[in-house]
């Protein structure tokens, strides 16, 4: 193997594929990045087991091809420390890497291309392509509401569902759930079916997703999902377990619905939150006509109290709520006014865009006591 | 781990039931697979695993041993081939790697196929990790198969045990194992005929058997067992056997007393284990009476016990108690017989 390269063309898609190399030391190989040089390009591929990232870089030139793993880290110092628009030649000598640039030069030890345990192309069941921008505003809207290290294993992930031509995030943590979806060009399959993308991967995958019109595509399999975006290649396992059916829980007959600016709520409940309970972080919502009362008080008897006028016409209700939850989702949700539908103090409530938008949540009571 | 995946001669009826069970697409989720110590239960385990890994199966049902698969597995580099087992030898499993293990249960596999767990030996795990076991044991995703290992299965948890499709690798037949041993090493009949009795059966185990370590540690027990029986001090014998582990000492102890218990009972020499020790066998089954030795068996089987069970105790005080319990034992059968003190174990 040996090929030239400019620095700036490596260094992006080198840290982010470092990006994803996790030292645990399971194995030693996954510490190495595995270096794909063909007639044209070189694949970075980079592993911590449970998502794997491939880049595509154009070398100025490929003087011999080859397949080998590198570590990962000391490569990218390298990298990062060499001056700005220097030219590299990376070589393999005896199963040694030696890289060149100018007067600089390096030896690093290597480990087999074939130790490197790269996802198989897996046969994957629907593929199908989306903007960028869509499939990152799915994923913004709904992140959040993920299980950290839940025992129910399967809400530690989002899970992405197909449904006809339209694409749906789904995430809970069993207090609450937020819902997302958006519409497909074209229709993928006939029958609804979904994945689990366990956390990591969720989040590794917004983080390559920019705000662009240019189409992300993704491909769903049984054993892993794969989203290929420009030069990169992405790949995540996922969760082995059932999505609990979402729709039995979101609530349909919300007759007192109460409608509001989102800034207001947001900095009323910013407020208020600061001397809620620590741990509980109770709020209590008194809603009568038109008005809506914010109180919070904490162990130490220190209470808070905040008055805000909002277009509401149903009965009067008390409910509590956890403060947090509430701003998780006004900080997701981008209208200005936003609506929440109750039935009774303790049902739980459906908060979403006035008028209805592509995001949806549901939030469980505090029991008022 | 650095042990070589096959299928050993006398393990062929189990393979070709695994090999049945996959066909027909029935295997069982979780195995637990027993045996005495040297019948070669992890090579079975490790060759089935990678037979379900390989992309070449071939036509016995063996791994390729060329393919991805076959490299990532014989490199120790498969990421859905989890060996889980004591941290140091001898030690438990503890419930962190339970933890760990649940996480890559709820996981697809990372290569797209069979996700496989070998638990060596399943005795080791402590009471907490065999309970977080329990519940990735019960109903673990599709294409999962759990391997258990184990030499005790009377030491596995009951609720572990009624979980797994039982598998015992039996101990081959004495012309299977010798025909085996001839091919793997180039010993005399006679040699290896020996070393198969002092691992019994156990054809793996005897290869152990004849190797320096093993040949020195027995001589110094039959030597320290003469001078006990000759009344010499037990506190010196405990001494010289400590360079070597309390459980081979303990198996050391338990062998010879059988063997004395065999010949007491059938006069036959050709059932020993300790061929060579036959005089010192005779003279012990002479000295002893029958309740001695079942005495001194119960005493060997109680410290075994407090090794096993993980108490970590102190070697020269337990191997000072073995001896000197059993001189103990020795003196206060004989004392009944009012004899002499000093003269113990000679007169009969």
């Amino acid at each position: 193997m040996k090929l030239s390269l400019q620095r700036e063309h490596l260094l992006r898609p080198l840290t982010l594929v470092a990006g994803v190399v996790e030292r645990r030391g399971s194995l030693p190989v996954l510490n190495n990045l595995l270096f794909e040089v063909s007639e044209t390009s070189l694949k970075l591929t980079g592993s911590d087991l449970e998502v794997e990232l491939q880049a595509e870089v154009t070398p100025l030139q490929v003087i011999k091809t080859g397949n080998v793993t590198v570590p990962a880290k000391k490569l990218l110092d390298i990298c990062k420390s060499l001056p700005e628009q220097a030219e590299l030649t990376l070589e393999l000598e005896e199963q040694r890497l030696l890289i060149r640039s100018g007067r600089s030069r390096f030896t690093l030890t290597t480990l087999p291309a074939e130790d490197f345990p790269k996802v198989k192309d897996a046969d994957f069941d629907s593929s199908f392509g989306l903007p960028q921008a869509r499939l990152k505003y799915l994923i913004e809207h709904t992140a959040f509401a993920m299980a950290q290290q839940d025992v129910r294993y399967y809400l530690n992930g989002m899970f992405l569902e197909l449904d006809g031509n339209t694409l749906r995030t789904v995430t809970t943590d069993g207090h609450r759930l937020a819902l997302c979806a958006q519409p497909l060009d074209t229709q993928v399959q006939e029958e609804r079916s979904g994945v689990i993308i366990p956390r990591k991967g969720v989040i590794e995958l917004s983080r390559l997703l920019e705000e662009t019109e240019t189409p992300v595509t993704l491909a769903l399999g049984r054993t892993h999902m794969r989203a290929q975006l420009n030069d990169y290649l992405f790949t995540s396992k996922l969760v082995d377990g059932k999505f609990p059916d979402y729709e039995r829980v979101i609530p349909r007959n919300g007759q007192n619905v109460m409608q509001g600016e989102r800034q207001a709520l947001k900095q009323v409940f910013n407020r208020t939150a600061i001397l809620s309970n620590e741990k509980y972080r109770g709020v209590r919502l008194i809603l009568s006509s038109n008005h809506l009362q914010v109180l919070a008080n904490n162990p130490e008897q220190e209470e808070a109290e905040e008055q805000v006028s909002v277009d509401y016409h149903g009965s009067a209700l008390e409910i509590c709520f956890n403060v947090s939850y509430l701003l998780d989702i006004l900080n997701a949700l981008d209208s200005e006014h936003v609506e929440i539908a109750l039935s009774d103090s303790n049902s739980s409530a459906l908060i979403q865009d006035a008028g209805g938008g592509a995001a949806q949540y549901v939030v469980m009571p505090m029991r008022l006591s | 781990m650095d042990i070589p995946a096959q299928v050993l001669p006398w393990q062929q009826d189990i393979w070709q039931h695994w090999q049945q069970q996959k066909a027909r697409q029935r295997l069982p989720h979780a195995i637990l697979l027993t045996g005495i110590p040297g019948v070669g239960k992890r090579q079975l385990a490790l060759a089935f695993a990678q037979a379900l890994l390989c992309q070449q199966v071939q036509s016995d049902g063996q791994a390729c041993g060329h393919c991805s698969q076959c490299h990532l597995v014989t490199h120790q580099q498969h990421p859905d081939l989890h060996w889980i087992q004591p941290e140091r030898e001898g030690g438990g499993i503890l419930i962190d790697a339970m933890r760990q293990l649940r996480q890559e249960v709820n996981q697809s596999a990372q290569q797209s196929g069979y996700r496989l767990f070998i638990l060596a030996p399943a005795e080791a795990l402590n009471t907490y990790a065999a309970n977080a076991l329990l519940k990735s044991l019960e109903e673990p995703g599709a294409a999962t198969l759990f391997i258990l290992i184990s030499d005790q299965s009377a030491r596995v948890l009951p609720t572990i045990k009624s979980r797994c499709q039982h598998w015992q690798v039996k101990t081959p037949a004495a012309d299977m194992a010798l025909a085996w041993l001839a091919k793997v090493k180039n010993w005399p009949p006679e040699q290896a005929k020996m070393a198969l009795r002092l691992a019994s059966g156990a054809p793996l185990q005897a290869v152990d058997c004849l190797d320096t370590d093993y040949q020195q540690h027995r001589q110094a027990f039959f030597n320290a067992l003469d001078h006990l029986l000759k009344g010499f001090l037990a506190i010196q014998a405990a001494h010289t056997l400590q360079t070597w582990s309390l459980e081979a000492n303990l198996q050391l102890y338990l062998s010879w007393l059988k063997d004395t218990l065999v010949y007491q009972m059938t006069q036959e020499t050709n059932r020993l284990r300790h061929l060579d020790q036959v005089h010192l066998i005779q003279e012990s089954a002479v000295l002893l009476t029958r309740l001695q030795i079942f005495k001194l068996y119960q005493l060997g089987i109680q410290l075994s016990r407090q090794v096993q069970n993980k108490t970590n105790p102190n070697k020269a005080l337990l191997l000072e108690t073995l001896w000197l319990q059993s001189a103990h034992l020795l003196k206060a059968e004989n004392n009944q017989n009012s004899l002499v003190p000093g003269y113990l174990f000679l007169s009969h």
